[in-house]
């Protein structure tokens, strides 16, 4: 035991970090492109409050197409675009971008969603005092919606760390990336299982953390 | 004073046009309780929504104090709804806050100073009579306490006129006739105007002065409640009117056999009179009581009656006159068709 983390303790340490890294980086960015989405889905919905066919029409469709591309392949197919971009295809550098246009989508449908839940009566309150539309989205839809957000971004952060597995082949490291070169590659069954049994308790552990914010939050 | 002047409201629904209010006019003066009786579906939630412009009207114009509400810009607009409060019949509170932010947040979002606020929450949490639960959550409170704090958020506006879109429909007929009580106490005591709109009868005997019943996007009768209901002339008014006088059906047609059915309605002292030893007395005949019960209105009870007379024909018609003479609404139940309408 004392010998195998001599050996491979830092390796498994240094990867855990760059899963987070990468998890932590994508999913800022990817929800603060992908609330804002959710929330114009729901506002240019039909009967929305401001309903717009071709808006509505054209996101999701274009959310569906990005969302129809297994993460493996979107990394491969927008190379181009990553390398005009982050001016680097590599590394972390390189996958961030990826992972973004993995997760934003997916975060963008998640928010619709958690916003759809909110009741449209409150809402009209708001309006009948005279509240801009822009504080009710704030102060009303998200509010009310924090619970439900919070829970699915739980749901996309757990996505995002098996999307993060695919980074190794970009050469951006990650628990993933170990598991795969040293596991299968080289056959050293131990440091899969270590690697998986973190995995295990990284995903365990947001996701009981995130169940207890939601509820915190929902507030009777 | 509220005046909405032939006012159309069309939707559009799958090329279909659904006319949800014809032409209609109203007048609701300052300081009264003004309510708006129908059947689901006859319009009333699109009318109540005129007032604050929640829905726009497809034609005529809504003036509040004289002023055409329909041609405010977007700011002016707001701040006439801060003016106007609206309650709804599921509360339509924020779940994620106390009571006291419920109220609160409103305020802040409208730019109000902390002191004000904090003011103006103690005050109306005070008037509601919720100030021990403001730090409780919506869910832990009951129909009625909800209602008190959606009542509490509308008024701590400070508007000049309440909208109640069915405030009372959810609720329990206790809690129902404390929620009225306090809305009576808020209009006598604040002098805000109230426009509701209903389908529960009891809501506009007890706290309406004028009412006004729609059908089919139409306002069918209008005037004051004791007017309305104690001579009650459109078909659909009648039927809203059922209710405390339910006899069966066989009984009716029986009775109308061998002489004639009378509705009578005693309006306020008249209730004392004993008009009907009167009729045994002077035309020797003899009234038999099938039912009856007494409304407490706003502007005082009314009392009706259900009952058969058995005499002579000639001494009935002259009876029926002495009745109305004497201040008592009569309506005679004819055939056995209005029977069924009129008593259900």
């Amino acid at each position: 035991m004392q010998q195998f983390w001599t050996d491979w303790g830092d390796l498994i340490w240094t990867g855990t970090i760059q899963t987070l890294t990468m998890t932590s980086i994508a999913l800022l960015i990817s929800t603060l492109i992908g609330l804002p989405l959710g929330t114009l889905l729901v506002l240019t919905r039909p009967n929305g409050r401001l309903a717009n066919r071709f808006v509505c029409g054209g996101l999701s469709s274009v959310i569906n197409v990005i969302r129809s591309i297994p993460f493996i392949i979107l990394l491969f197919f927008i190379l181009p675009f990553t390398r005009f971009i982050m001016g680097t295809t590599i590394g972390v550098q390189g996958v961030l971008l990826p992972l973004i246009v993995f997760t934003a989508p997916y975060i963008a449908r998640l928010m619709e969603s958690a916003l759809l839940e909110v009741d449209r009566g409150v809402i009209e309150a708001y309006e009948a005092m005279g509240i801009s539309t822009r504080k009710i989205i704030w102060y009303v839809l998200i509010r009310e919606a924090r619970s439900s957000i919070v829970l699915g971004l739980t749901i996309a952060t757990i996505g995002l760390i098996g999307a993060t597995a695919m980074a190794g082949l970009v050469g951006a490291g990650g628990l993933g990336d170990i598991a795969y070169q040293y596991g299968h590659l080289r056959f050293e069954p131990e440091v899969m299982y270590v690697t998986i049994f973190v995995l295990i308790l990284l995903v365990q552990s947001i996701q009981s953390f995130g169940n207890r914010l939601a509820a915190k939050l929902k507030r009777a | 004073m509220i005046e909405l002047k032939q006012i159309t409201k069309q939707f559009h629904v799958n090329g279909d046009t659904i006319t949800a209010l014809d032409d209609v006019s109203l007048t609701i003066e300052k300081g009264e309780i003004f309510g708006i009786i129908g059947r689901s579906g006859a319009g009333k939630s699109t009318l109540i929504r005129m007032i604050n412009l929640l829905e726009r009207p497809t034609a005529g114009v809504v003036e509040i104090e004289g002023q055409d509400i329909t041609q405010l810009k977007k700011k002016e607009l707001s701040s006439l709804r801060q003016r106007i409060g609206m309650i709804f019949q599921h509360y339509n509170l924020l779940k994620t806050a106390t009571v006291e932010e419920n109220v609160a947040i409103p305020l802040r979002l409208e730019g109000l100073g902390k002191l004000v606020i904090r003011e103006r929450v103690d005050r109306y949490l005070d008037i509601v009579g919720l100030s021990e639960h403001r730090n409780h959550y919506p869910e832990q409170l009951s129909g009625g306490q909800k209602q008190r704090v959606a009542i509490a958020r509308a008024l701590a506006h400070e508007p000049d006129i309440l909208l109640s879109d069915e405030s009372t429909s959810a609720l329990d007929p206790e809690t129902t006739e404390s929620i009225l009580e306090l809305l009576l106490e808020i209009n006598r005591e604040l002098g805000l105007t109230i426009f509701l709109i209903t389908h529960e009868m009891e809501v506009i005997e007890r706290i309406c002065d004028r009412v006004a019943v729609i059908d089919h996007g139409n306002i069918i009768e209008q005037g004051n409640v004791l007017d309305v209901f104690s001579n009650p002339r459109h078909e659909t008014t009648q039927r809203f009117l059922k209710t405390n006088l339910d006899v069966p059906e066989e009984v009716v047609s029986e009775l109308q056999t061998r002489g004639t059915l009378v509705h009578l309605s005693f309006i306020g002292s008249q209730t004392e009179q004993a008009v009907l030893a009167q009729l045994t007395k002077r035309f020797g005949i003899l009234p038999n009581i099938i039912g009856g019960g007494i409304k407490k209105l706003k502007a005082g009870l009314v009392g009706n009656l259900l009952v058969h007379l058995d005499g002579d024909h000639e001494q009935t018609e002259l009876a029926v006159r002495y009745l109305k003479t004497s201040g008592v609404h009569v309506r005679e139940v004819s055939n056995h068709a209005t029977v069924l309408d009129r008593l259900g």
